[in-house]
């Protein structure tokens, strides 16, 4: 491919925040996707059951999710940071996006149900329900930026 | 992305100040309080004042014509104080041994506002003199009645988490958090070495949120009145975990037997019959986290068998839709208390003035120690309030008694709990984490003090 024989200013966008060549973003991402599927697997049952333990995993979940995907956003904005080329990618943009949607809802999604037992049959099991469509889409963008725009891809890893 | 972050979090409050319940707390006093709708925060509100302890000559104050001194000082978290006939009183250094369990990501945040609250200044031990957690019952002998007591023994130690103490002819009955112990005393000893014996086990278990159990004897000593809390704020943690909970046991202290008086009460304290009738009166803590101005906490007489709403509704039919599962039923049956005493306050203190000392209006009327809210981030409570009653009923709005627990700085130099008349006419103060039981007298010259 062309690509892999240009230099650093024009080859593939690269990721800032790595180890050993290995961007720590991909790395991160899958906690906050299981968190919060998971969230909303556990908020199903709940309003079939009303048993208390299925609440309190979502809230775990939750939790866990949001710090984990925080440190995620940390490493994003680094490494949307660290490159031009990849400012200019419009995916990359909509990847942001719709990440920061999913978690401030997730923020509300935990913030609310703490003082309120029945918050997850009103309005917590569908939030959770949105998030894992947006989920859906930002991690197809995140998708393109890997596979379709090189992101992070060392420039001589198909050698 | 964390630019983006930061700056909506920030908003989010804004968005969420659409529902502000503009009440003065002195409108949710008396028999009709009024009700705001539940505010729609995305935080709830939090408000505890640093604790820094009474410093030599500060003292609470009380209304022109009365004195307060301290009783006793360099107690270890005093909650309850029990006068008994002949002049000793008996007072309850007690303290929840450990955190509750962490159940949910929020619970370790409560842990610590709550021990900010009760003086550790975060710190899980509440602070005082010497290590551990007090587990006992001190005797103050006063057998002059000038206030200053001539003794000071540990009438019992090792109990566990001990909260309600009530003496019938010689048995001296302790509530501890997880059951009733019977003692043998007779009154003028001054230390108990005998062991207690097991009259019936109280709901506690590991999580015990609401673990002060009030105790009180029937008028004729025939059966033991023991206050037990709810296990959760409004039902969160399922119906089973509230078991027997949020009721008033009456239990048969011969026997062992017991059965629910009532319920519905969500944390009943200050277990106290009316001088002269069979009528039960306690004060009740109710559910946080639907406003600074949601659910008063309470006053009632408790009647036989009722049922006063917890988890479902308050004050009367007015439905929690928080509460899992709903239970129209339940609300259906659920009947009002008698007296507001306004939101958060934490009454936990309950005792009707017997004496002769005070002033011709203070006869038969109600004291109430409102240890102060932490939900709200103006403070309510922190005081000694005093309800006048006629025809034993309480009538008329509450007047602020004894006050000053916080200082002009916003610090707690005290928190009230227990209240209590002694033989002599004067009123007793617990205060926990001021570590002084407090003494009212009457100096003549009266004013009335200023209302709620």
């Amino acid at each position: 491919m062309a690509s892999t024989n240009e230099g650093p200013r024009g080859g593939r966008p690269h990721s800032t925040a790595k180890i050993a060549d290995h961007p720590i973003h991909p790395m991160l991402i899958p906690f906050p996707i299981v968190c919060f599927v998971g969230t909303f697997v556990t908020d199903i049952v709940y309003t079939r059951n009303h048993d208390a333990g299925w609440a309190t995993a979502s809230h775990w979940l939750l939790a866990v999710g949001l710090v984990m995907a925080a440190l995620a956003a940390v490493t994003g904005l680094t490494d949307y940071l660290g490159d031009e080329r990849l400012r200019r990618l419009g995916d990359a943009l909509k990847h942001m996006l719709a990440n920061v949607t999913a978690v401030v809802l997730e923020l509300v999604n935990l913030l609310l149900r703490l003082k309120d037992p029945g918050f997850i049959d009103s309005t917590g099991v569908y939030l959770s329900g949105i998030v894992v469509l947006i989920l859906l889409y930002s991690g197809w963008k995140g998708g393109d930026l890997v596979y379709r725009h090189g992101v992070g891809v060392h420039d001589t890893s198909n050698l | 992305m964390t630019r983006h972050l930061l700056a909506l979090c920030a908003m989010l409050p804004l968005a969420a100040c659409g529902n502000v319940q503009k009440i003065d707390p002195s409108q949710q006093v008396g028999p009709n309080p009024v009700l705001p709708k539940p505010a729609e925060e995305l935080i709830a509100a939090v408000g505890v004042p640093k604790v820094v302890g009474w410093k030599a000559g500060e003292a609470p104050n009380v209304p022109p014509g009365f004195r307060i001194e301290a009783l006793a000082t360099g107690l270890k978290n005093p909650r309850t104080v029990y006068p008994l006939p002949n002049g000793d009183i008996l007072v309850v250094e007690t303290d929840r041994v450990g955190t509750e369990p962490v159940d949910r990501p929020k619970d370790p945040i409560r842990d610590f506002i709550m021990s900010m609250a009760h003086g550790g200044g975060g710190a899980k031990e509440t602070a005082g003199a010497g290590g551990g957690t007090p587990q006992r019952i001190t005797l103050l002998r006063d057998a002059d009645g000038d206030g200053k007591p001539e003794l000071r023994t540990i009438l019992l130690d090792h109990l566990n988490m001990p909260f309600g103490v009530v003496v019938v002819g010689n048995d001296l009955y302790v509530a501890d958090t997880d059951a009733v112990l019977r003692f043998p005393f007779t009154p003028g000893e001054t230390t108990i070495t005998a062991p207690g014996q097991k009259i019936v086990d109280l709901p506690a278990g590991l999580i015990d949120h609401h673990w002060t159990k009030s105790l009180t004897a029937s008028p004729d000593g025939s059966k033991l009145y023991a206050g037990v809390g709810s296990n959760s704020n409004v039902q969160e943690r399922g119906p089973e975990a509230e078991t027997n909970r949020a009721a008033i046991w009456e239990v048969d202290p011969k026997t062992g037997a017991y059965r629910v008086f009532a319920s519905g009460l969500r944390n009943p304290n200050g277990l106290t019959f009316y001088p002269g009738s069979n009528t039960l009166w306690a004060v009740i803590n109710e559910r946080d986290e639907l406003g600074p101005n949601l659910v008063p906490d309470y006053m009632t007489s408790v009647r036989p068998g009722a049922f006063y709403g917890w988890p479902y509704s308050y004050y009367g039919q007015h439905v929690d839709q928080r509460v899992r599962p709903q239970r129209p039923d339940m609300v259906a049956e659920a009947i009002p208390p008698d007296y507001a005493l306004s939101s958060h306050v934490a009454a936990l203190g309950l005792t009707f003035y017997t004496g002769a000392n005070f002033p011709p209006m203070f006869r038969g009327g109600a004291f109430v120690g409102e240890h102060g809210s932490w939900n709200r981030t103006q403070l309510n409570g922190y005081r000694v309030v005093f309800i006048r009653f006629a025809g034993g009923r309480p009538v008329g709005k509450p007047y602020n008694f004894v006050t000053g627990f916080v200082g002009p700085d916003g610090k707690a130099r005290g928190r009230p709990v227990g209240v209590a008349v002694d033989r002599t006419g004067s009123l007793l103060i617990a205060d926990d984490v001021g570590g002084t039981v407090w003494r009212v007298t009457y100096g003549g010259a009266a004013g009335a003090p200023a209302r709620v």
